[in-house]
């Protein structure tokens, strides 16, 4: 079943980019807009390969990528913490969770300028604005999907014997996975967001400096072809890691086969 | 020669309007390999009382004892199958099957060695690599009473096992489970509201009242297994059972309906 909408989404793919390549192309040949201000695919597509070549590209992707790498692990260890203070605290439980969601909707962008103040423009504020992005979705995952773990499951396993460390991490834990999972995704697409915000703002290196780079030199073409990298590396790890990670429970748990298309 | 015996359970819920009693003063004795239903209405406090047995909850008053020793905590020599099977979705069927037995620190060969054989007993051998949605509501209830069994419990408590079962699975179970307990000699307690399904399980039938529950009445059955719930003494037996708690059922619905 599954194995049959793979196989259609390819072609699906294949046929909405080239549609929107086909648009893209026409606008630019009827010159509604200066070059400059609308360049073509093939324009992007060689400042693309250009980046490459001369490693730029290369370069800022690494440097987003460890900055996020390590913004998100704290914000895992952290948000897991948290939210198993708030499972522990029906006090804490009860006073951050609609914190907790506030916050969430609370544009992490706005931490640059306190960032900056206390870090100075460097590494430490950039990845202190992707945990602050991240943070809160991990955290309310983790609260979320233990409190809403029925308590049969619980009653079950500790009919059996099961206690402490064995109950927690052999029960509690698988139980809550699809809740968990599902906000470690959102919380990764946040985290993405907020660092490439503050990577334009604190300019240091990485794909948002790049991105600033391109427009202080006019070159709409790099800006594309940088937006593009920003785009196919979230992809890369929304689609390979998360929604497979995603599938894997969904299936194994019965919830739902069908993977959403594009 | 008592297996399990309960002394004075009391135990109600503090509720908005005063406090509400469940169970009052409950006493009981069962023997070991007796097979007893508890049969009442629906509201009456038998799942309570099936908790309270398991440790899963705790009376306010009155004391259970197995083989004459006082117990508390929840311990799987009081094993509950639960009335939705309560299996674990991230597991296989072995693996829901031996949790207990892992749990306890059964070394791997020997768990696996136990599984299988309940497994085979439930029919289940095929299915042994399935997630728990791939199975229908029957089959799930087979991996429930074989994870129950693979703890090799003092006493197996089942809490209205086969109530969410078409008439047809119930049937075959209620076979299965009458050639289980006559194979293994288990000391079992069923809680049902369906007092046919207690006339033809049990050795002994003990009738709640309802709200607060009380033990109404004793039915001691001495029909020969295997039986089946269309037996004619079975049908007469139940027709008896249930002259003595229609009133409670009664008095169940016009409450329930009231609130």
């Amino acid at each position: 079943m599954s194995g049959k909408s793979r196989t259609n989404e390819i072609p699906d793919a294949v046929l909405f980019l080239a549609v929107l390549l086909g648009i893209w192309e026409l606008v630019y040949r009827f010159a509604i807009y200066p070059t400059y201000l609308f360049p073509s695919p093939a324009m992007v597509a060689s400042s693309l390969f250009a980046s490459i070549n001369n490693g730029l590209l290369q370069i800022g992707i690494l440097t987003s990528l460890t900055r996020l790498a390590i913004g998100y692990i704290l914000s895992i260890v952290f948000g897991a913490a948290i939210g198993l203070a708030m499972v522990k605290s029906a006090y804490l439980g009860r006073t951050l969770r609609p914190f907790g969601v506030g916050i969430q909707s609370f544009p992490s962008i706005a931490w640059v300028s306190p960032a900056i103040l206390w870090f100075g423009f460097n590494d430490y504020a950039m990845i202190f604005v992707t945990v602050m992005g991240a943070l809160f979705s991990i955290t309310l995952g983790t609260y979320d999907g233990i409190r809403n773990t029925s308590p049969t499951y619980i009653n079950a396993a500790r009919n059996m014997g099961a206690r402490g460390a064995r109950l927690f991490f052999f029960v509690m834990l698988p139980a809550a996975s699809p809740k968990i999972v599902s906000e470690l995704r959102h919380g990764w697409s946040f985290a993405w967001r907020s660092l490439i915000g503050a990577e334009m703002i604190m300019a240091t290196l990485g794909l948002g400096h790049l991105l600033m780079y391109g427009r202080e030199l006019n070159d709409l073409s790099l800006v594309f072809a940088v937006m593009i990298a920003i785009f196919a590396v979230g992809q890369v790890f929304d689609r390979l890691l998360f929604e497979k990670l995603q599938n894997k429970i969904s299936q194994r748990w019965g919830l739902s086969t069908e993977p959403i298309g594009l | 020669m008592s297996k399990l015996e309960l002394r004075g359970i009391t135990k109600y819920y503090e509720t908005g309007n005063g406090r509400l009693l469940a169970l009052n003063n409950i006493s009981l004795t069962v023997k070991d390999g007796e097979f007893v239903c508890i049969v009442g209405p629906s509201g009456c406090g038998k799942t309570t009382l099936l908790n309270i047995i398991a440790g899963l909850e705790k009376p306010q008053e009155g004391e259970v004892l197995l083989d004459g020793r006082q117990v508390n905590d929840t311990s799987p020599d009081r094993l509950m199958v639960f009335q939705e099977g309560a299996l674990f979705p991230w597991l296989t069927v072995l693996q829901n099957v031996e949790f207990g037995l892992r749990t306890a620190g059964v070394e791997k060969g020997k768990r696996q060695e136990i599984t299988r054989r309940y497994l085979e007993m439930m029919h289940l051998s095929k299915f042994e690599n399935s997630y728990v949605h791939q199975l229908s509501t029957g089959m799930k209830q087979r991996v429930a009473i074989a994870r129950g069994l693979a703890m090799d419990p003092q006493v197996l408590l089942m809490d209205e096992p086969f109530a969410a079962l078409d008439a047809q699975t119930r049937d075959m179970l209620h076979a299965e489970l009458q050639n289980i307990h006559s194979r293994t000699r288990k000391t079992i307690v069923f809680v049902t509201h369906n007092v046919r399904e207690s006339a033809c399980l049990a050795d002994r039938v003990l009738a709640l009242t309802y709200r607060p529950a009380r033990i109404k009445k004793e039915f001691p059955i001495n029909f020969p297994r295997p039986r089946q719930i269309e037996d004619h003494f079975v049908v007469d037996t139940a027709k008896m059972i249930f002259a003595e708690i229609k009133d409670e059922v009664q008095r169940a619905v016009s409450e329930q309906n009231v609130r």
